[in-house]
């Protein structure tokens, strides 16, 4: 996967839990848990909006793009 | 009435499907006896003409050799059709359960293809050596079928990915 998911580092910075996150965003604790182990295959601009809003981030904070070498070839 | 679902079309012919695959099963384990049965029957004994004709258009003239070619020819497409049966059976369990766009129903559909192919190569060695309208008119309904089903499971196949992108898209 070259798109790095960061959302637990966000997170932990704004010391937001899963639940209180899943309910600002509007979003299912379990869909919220397959972009946190970035197992997401896409993300909606609203979401990805909605999710920026509650941590107060830009996307870029949320998402990395990590080449496939850096990444172990995963 | 519902399509799919519990109570529905689907689960109806379900109960068909499965009613056919159990006949299926016992003409397969009598097939010895229906086909001796069939050989001495009245109606196929020899006419003016010396020549025995079925009434079931299974074979213009059934000489006393073609009796092991028919056995094994009746066992394998038997055979083929108790697998096509029950992947046609794994289809609509699955939509009956609600579970439609589903890599299992691409993979029961492409299995139906191959039953339906080795079927049709059956009917293909039939023509050749005891040719009928039936076996011909089976030979092109086998044909189509194995094509429709081979089809049918990739449009299942695209849905299944569809769906699935779509579930994982947060």
């Amino acid at each position: 996967m070259a798109i790095r998911i960061n959302l637990d580092v966000m997170m932990a910075k704004r010391k937001m839990s899963l639940n209180e996150l899943s309910e600002k965003v509007g979003i299912t604790l379990a869909n919220l848990s397959i972009l946190k182990t970035s197992k997401a295959k896409a993300i909606r601009f609203s979401t990805l909006e909605e999710i920026c809003k509650a941590l107060d981030c830009q996307p870029g904070d949320i998402l990395e793009f990590v080449p496939d070498e850096e990444n172990g070839g995963r | 009435m519902k399509i799919t679902g519990k109570r529905s079309i689907t689960w109806f012919l379900k109960i068909a499907v499965d009613l056919v695959l159990v006949i299926n099963i016992i003409v397969l384990i009598a097939l010895p006896f229906i086909l001796n049965a069939i050989y001495n029957s009245p109606a196929l004994q020899p006419g003016q003409s010396g020549e025995r004709v079925s009434t079931l258009w299974l074979i213009n003239e059934i000489p006393d050799e073609s009796y092991a070619f028919m056995l094994i020819f009746l066992y394998f497409s038997g055979i083929c059709t108790a697998f096509m049966l029950f992947s046609l059976h794994r289809v609509l369990r699955n939509l009956a359960d609600g579970r439609i766009l589903d890599h299992a129903n691409a993979s029961a559909l492409k299995h139906l293809s191959v039953a339906c192919g080795s079927l049709v190569s059956a009917f293909i060695v039939k023509i050749i050596f005891y040719n009928t309208f039936l076996t011909m008119f089976c030979f092109f309904i086998f044909i189509v079928l194995a094509l429709f089903s081979l089809i049918l499971s990739e449009v299942f196949r695209q849905g299944a990915v569809v769906k699935e992108e779509n579930e994982l898209t947060i």
